[in-house]
């Protein structure tokens, strides 16, 4: 279903965002470095070396040490394949939730919508945040438990979406063809419907990865996250104390969290405009014009 | 015993048996209303309507907004369930076909729908579109399959097809959708399609296209339509017969020369009269109705169609007219059906 | 380019007005070398199908074209000034209160939250030193002019509290209200009822007689033409290709695209046989084709139609057409 016209329009609109080029190439950068990690490091990122504790960035290190004498440089690029990892994993778990829920909430309507949605209610309700660190807290923290944590309370968001798709697009002309050849309910649901919803849907993700970043730094920095795993969050977590000593330390993984998170936040706002004026396609032109 | 009804009514001739259909909907009662609103009302879309299609006519329901054709339509295709009322297809008895049923009934009957940019996912190929229909029925796989759509897209005049399978509804004019339209109703070879306002969406020159088109189909294919439409001059151009609709109900039957050239109910002359026709030097007979339109929730007593009309009498206020045989085949819902001389629309 | 048509100082002239749209796809040459003329009192039907530019005529008189859109060549003479230099505020004046216009679908241009009454007095209060009751009074006399029943109370009325068809009434008293000279009605019956659509053209011609507004209609219907209009242009890729008066059009069409369009229209009153449909599709107004833009479509093309743009022709008095077949 690769619509060629449909892809070139796409990028003209998305070229036109340049705020959202930025935040692409950002991307681009960072998936680069993922890519290439191996031959990027430039020492083992958890080795410590204690004769060169908190050095300042120089030629032997770039980024300068950390208060074990780790190289910051190496850490900060394993931390990033982390927070990849990291934020499309959660992200793509409450996508996969979310849409779950919004297809059968919007598809179905009547009691199953009502209960549905008094769910995604209660999580929205629930501060996610604190459920995160009492779950860290009571089962111990390890990455997986965090993505998945994170993942379980960040569905209501692209439940929403996803439900307001199909309850629109179910009253679709098209949607009443398929029935009336006599499609059943999984293929209207997953063949013609989904891929209607999937625009806003990946917009949201895409902001939805950022917010999976920013919150396990958050946790790490708090000391609820992964000990075992370098990731930005837990460079700053250690680098609290020794502020004073470095200002390195902390500013190369602070500066990292941010301006991924920033590139996440561009880009989904260009997708969002890029991908919109597809969503005028359907069902508003009846009457002849011009 | 269904068995025996299919062969009679095969016998007939009659593709379509509607009978005493009645679709009643509930209207949503906000939170105070409900509060105080001691019963429930409806809109009554569809009322007691009884008539049969025969097999190779096109035979068209006309009306004005809120008629109830549209909702004739669904329920002959079953889209919806009726309030109370049979359909018959074939013999067989439609609101109590099993789902296994249905799914088989459902390749005889298809529909052509009004708005060819909202009736095709915009995000499916065009040839998965007109695979679909084969999919979902299992009727025709890989190279058949292909060369069956292209087939299709070809009946419908669109060749070659080639440039047509690979490319998107949004890159074809409403004309041209409306063509792929037809074709996916055609996939399945039904023997029934209705067709909703079928070129009402498109532009004048290429609605003569379409419904030639569809003339040409029948022909050819030895298809029946129902044909719904508001634009009565469309309607005298492709109907066999014709049944005028108001407010839920059937106030004329007759075949399209008959209709046309001899309407018997007010509302038929009444609408008749209004259609602008493209000659400046016509003259017509101007049928004035009452300004007092009457809302399908509140249906006014005896003959619904009394407020509005010209010549209605005392007993047209209390008792409801029939739908009774005037002419040859020409049926009218009027008390005054037996006093032609009243109505001379000509 | 053709001289002016009529005699008498007509109320509004559009000469060679040419506008255009700057889009990332391409220039849309939306109006392109149009020359009309609307008289006092005088009924004009513009007649075209979707994207022939007949819209965009409308709002290049009224200067109300959207960006990327512009007017890039002309003149909109009313009553001998030319309106395209003039800027904004000159405009506003002149918008509601000399000329006016009507849209197809009411519920979008009426505010749903404000009652009729006052959005029809908005323009009386805009145009005229009156006070607020006394512009409400007024309104409510337009209201009554489109005899629109019960128009007092009608006019404490929200939108969505009316039909389709008052609705429609309701943006001609509004257009009205200041008894503009010239009316610009643009598609007013497509979205209603047969019965209403009826009313609403009787309306038209009824107001025009009374008030003495011209009135330039835009619609697809050549018989909603036929019923209203006194003289007819028929649009076709941003061009006018035929001009005449009504009864001309209908009984003797010149251009091919006119009668292929009467051709194609299915009667009430006849059957037809078989209706003929015009081959081909509405080009694009980007890149349209050379030489007469109706040459891919029409059955009596030649080899210098593909070549040459066609000039107007004057067939009869006041008959003009666009072709090279005369």
């Amino acid at each position: 279903m690769f619509d060629v016209s449909g892809v070139k329009d796409f990028w003209r609109r998305y070229r036109s965002n340049r705020a959202g080029l930025v935040g692409l190439m950002v991307l681009a950068t960072l998936a680069a470095i993922v890519l290439t990690e191996p031959y990027l490091l430039l020492y083992d990122p958890k080795e410590p070396h204690f004769t060169d504790k908190l050095l300042p960035p120089s030629t032997t290190y770039p980024m300068g040490t950390d208060e074990l004498g780790r190289d910051v440089f190496s850490r900060i690029i394993a931390g990033t394949r982390f927070a990849f990892l990291i934020g499309l994993s959660a992200a793509g778990i409450a996508a996969l939730i979310g849409f779950i829920v919004g297809a059968i909430a919007g598809f179905y309507g009547g009691k199953l919508d009502d209960i549905m949605m008094r769910v995604t209610d209660i999580f929205l309700v629930v501060p996610t945040f604190f459920l995160i660190m009492v779950i860290a807290a009571i089962f111990g923290a390890s990455m997986s438990l965090v993505v998945v944590a994170i993942g379980i309370t960040s569905w209501p968001g692209p439940a929403r979406l996803v439900r307001a798709g199909f309850l629109s697009l179910k009253e679709q002309e098209f949607v009443e063809a398929a029935r009336l050849v006599g499609a059943g309910d999984i293929r209207i649901i997953l063949r013609h419907i989904a891929p209607n919803t999937m625009a806003p849907l990946i917009v949201i993700t895409s902001v939805q990865i950022a917010g999976a970043i920013l919150t396990e730094a958050s946790l790490s920095f708090l000391g609820l996250g992964d000990v075992n795993v370098v990731t930005w969050g837990q460079m700053l977590q250690r680098a609290q104390q020794y502020l004073r000593h470095g200002w390195w330390v902390a500013s190369f993984p602070g500066f990292m969290i941010f301006l991924t998170v920033l590139a996440f936040n561009l880009v989904g706002d260009a997708l969002n405009d890029a991908l919109n004026p597809r969503l005028k396609e359907y069902g508003t032109k009846v009457k002849t014009e011009t | 015993m269904s068995q025996i009804l299919t062969r009679r009514n095969a016998l007939l001739n009659e593709l379509v048996q509607v009978e005493g259909l009645t679709k009643h909907f509930p209207l949503e009662k906000g939170l105070i209303g409900g509060l105080f609103a001691s019963e429930a009302r409806f809109v009554h879309a569809v009322d007691d309507v009884t008539f049969s299609i025969q097999n190779g006519e096109i035979f068209s329901l006309v009306g004005e907004t809120g008629c109830g054709k549209t909702t004739i339509a669904r329920l002959i295709l079953r889209a919806i369930d009726p309030t109370s009322g049979t359909v018959l297809f074939e013999g067989q008895d439609l609101f109590k076909a099993s789902a296994e049923q249905m799914r088989r009934l459902r390749r005889e009957m298809q529909i052509v729908f009004q708005n060819p940019y909202a009736s095709l996912n915009p995000r499916w190929k065009v040839k998965d579109i007109l695979a679909e229909p084969l999919d979902v029925h299992g009727m025709a796989k890989g190279d058949e399959k292909s060369r069956y759509v292209s087939e299709l897209l070809e009946t419908v005049g669109l060749e070659p097809a080639e440039q047509y399978l690979d490319r998107y509804p949004h890159e074809f004019s409403g004309g041209q959708r409306q063509r792929i339209v037809v074709a996916r109703a055609l996939a399945l070879k039904p023997k029934f399609i209705v067709a909703d306002e079928p070129v009402s969406a498109l532009d004048v020159s290429i609605r003569a296209g379409i419904l030639n088109l569809l003339r040409d189909l029948k022909q050819d294919l030895g298809l029946t339509y129902l044909f719904i439409a508001h634009d009565l001059s469309v309607v005298r151009y492709m109907s066999d017969r014709v049944a005028v609709m108001y407010l839920g109900k059937i106030v004329e039957l007759a075949s399209s020369e008959d209709l046309f050239s001899r309407p018997i109910h007010p509302y038929t002359g009444a609408l008749m009269s209004a259609v602008p026709v493209p000659d400046p030097e016509a003259k017509r007979k101007k049928i004035r109705l009452m300004p007092d339109i009457p809302s399908p929730i509140d249906i006014p007593k005896g003959c619904r169609f009394h407020t509005r009309c010209p010549y209605s009498k005392k007993m047209c206020l209390d008792v409801e007219p029939e739908l009774r045989e005037v002419g040859k085949n020409h049926l009218v819902s009027c008390h005054c059906r037996d006093d032609p001389a009243i109505f001379s629309y000509t | 380019m053709t001289n002016a048509v009529s005699v008498g100082n007509p109320l509004l002239e559009l000469k060679d007005l040419k506008t255009y749209f700057y889009t990332s796809s391409g220039v849309v040459r939306a109006v392109d070398n149009v020359t009309l003329n609307i008289n006092h009192k005088e009924s004009l039907g513009l007649v075209g199908e979707s994207g022939c530019g007949k819209s965009t005529v409308a709002f290049s008189i009224m200067k109300l074209i959207p960006r990327p859109g512009k007017i890039v060549a002309g003149q909109i003479l009313l009553e001998g000034e030319d309106l395209v230099n003039k800027d904004e505020e000159h405009m506003r004046k002149i918008r509601g209160s000399r000329i006016a216009m009507s849209f197809q679908d009411p519920m979008t241009y009426l505010n749903p939250v404000r009652t009729i009454g006052d959005q029809v007095a908005e323009a009386i209060l805009l145009h005229q030193n009156v006070g607020k009751s006394q512009a409400l009074e007024q309104a409510i006399r337009a209201l009554e002019l489109t005899q629109i029943p019960s128009a007092e109370e009608k006019a404490r009325s929200y939108p969505h509290q009316l039909s389709g068809g008052m609705r429609q009434r309701a943006l001609i008293a509004m257009a009205l209200a200041c008894q503009p000279g010239l009316l610009i009605a643009d598609e007013p019956t497509t979205a209603l009822d047969v019965l209403v659509q009826d009313e609403i053209l009787d309306l038209m011609i009824e107001l025009q007689q009374k008030l003495g507004t011209s009135i330039l209609l835009i619609t697809h219907d050549l018989g909603v033409v036929a019923r209203v209009s006194d003289k007819v242009a028929v649009m076709y890729a941003g061009r006018i290709v035929e001009y005449s008066d009504t009864r001309s059009i209908y009984k003797e069409p010149q251009h091919p695209y006119t009668i292929g369009l009467i051709g194609s229209t299915p009667r009430l009153d006849v059957k037809s046989t078989r209706l003929r449909s015009i081959e081909g599709n509405v080009p694009s107004l980007v890149s349209p084709p050379p030489g007469c833009r109706f040459h891919p479509r029409c059955p009596y093309s030649k080899e210098r139609c593909k070549r040459d743009e066609p000039r107007f022709v004057q067939i009869a008095a006041e008959h003009y057409v666009l072709c090279h077949k005369s």
